[in-house]
């Protein structure tokens, strides 16, 4: 399971870094708006639409409250993206 | 000069300023009402009550000037009310036009309708003290403008 999200969380770490604007290098699956200064509520805001853009689809309320964290954000895109390929 | 009177949320304050249109008020964040409705309301050619609305729902205080010219819509004026409240970052990085709202008819209908436009809905429906108890809801479009959805009656029909 760990190596199927890898390249989503590597996708994920890229999506923050550009949206926070921050070094890919400083974000993880540990980084969160605790660990990155500019993970404001707008720039979550940023970071959904950027999301939803990216992998062209809609994420709910709950998935979206859910998404603390980058490692969080990857395992829900990754649960959306096998069960829409199914 | 005496203080502005602070509207707590048990009152059931009911806004009786309202816009002709559905264009409901352009929201400004400020450190303080108190010291820049006056100044801002001259500058804008509009009234200003002083009436200040708590809303602790919202973790905010407001309160609204009325523009003299008919048909624009009104000016709201938004200030922190304790730590956890959602504009204080972005009064950190200066404060200033923060938002514009809207009058709908449904929330639903309109959050189903922006939604499909790719908005995510950033906060969902809640009654607001700021309109008696009305409903608003926040969007976010993909163009990076925060909306305000007001629901144009109290149960929402």
């Amino acid at each position: 399971m760990a190596s199927e999200q890898q390249p989503i969380l590597d996708e994920v770490c890229g999506i923050v870094s550009d949206v926070m604007a921050v070094p890919t290098a400083q974000v993880n699956a540990q980084s969160s708006p605790k660990t990155i200064g500019t993970w404001d509520s707008t720039a979550h805001l940023n970071l959904i639409l950027a999301i939803e853009e990216k992998y062209n689809l809609q994420l709910s309320p709950e998935e979206m409250d859910a998404m603390q964290s980058v490692g969080q954000i990857a395992a829900i895109l990754e649960q959306k993206v096998s069960s829409s390929s199914r | 000069m005496s203080a502005p009177e602070t509207i707590p949320a048990s009152d059931n304050y009911r806004l009786n300023w309202t816009p002709a249109g559905s264009f409901h008020h352009v929201g400004f964040v400020v450190a303080s009402i108190a010291q820049s409705a006056r100044s801002l309301a001259d500058a804008l050619d509009a009234d200003w009550d002083e009436q200040i609305i708590h809303d602790p729902n919202q973790a905010v205080r407001v309160t609204f000037l009325r523009s003299r010219r008919a048909g624009d819509p009104l000016f709201e004026l938004v200030e922190p009310a304790g730590e956890n409240t959602p504009v204080l970052a972005f009064l950190e990085q200066g404060g200033g036009l923060h938002h514009i709202c809207y009058e709908v008819e449904s929330l639903e209908a309109a959050l189903t309708r922006i939604r499909a436009c790719g908005a995510l809905i950033a906060r969902q429906p809640k009654p607001a003290v700021a309109f008696g108890g009305r409903r608003i809801a926040w969007v976010y479009t993909k163009q990076k403008l925060l909306i305000e959805y007001l629901e144009r009656s109290l149960d929402g029909k």
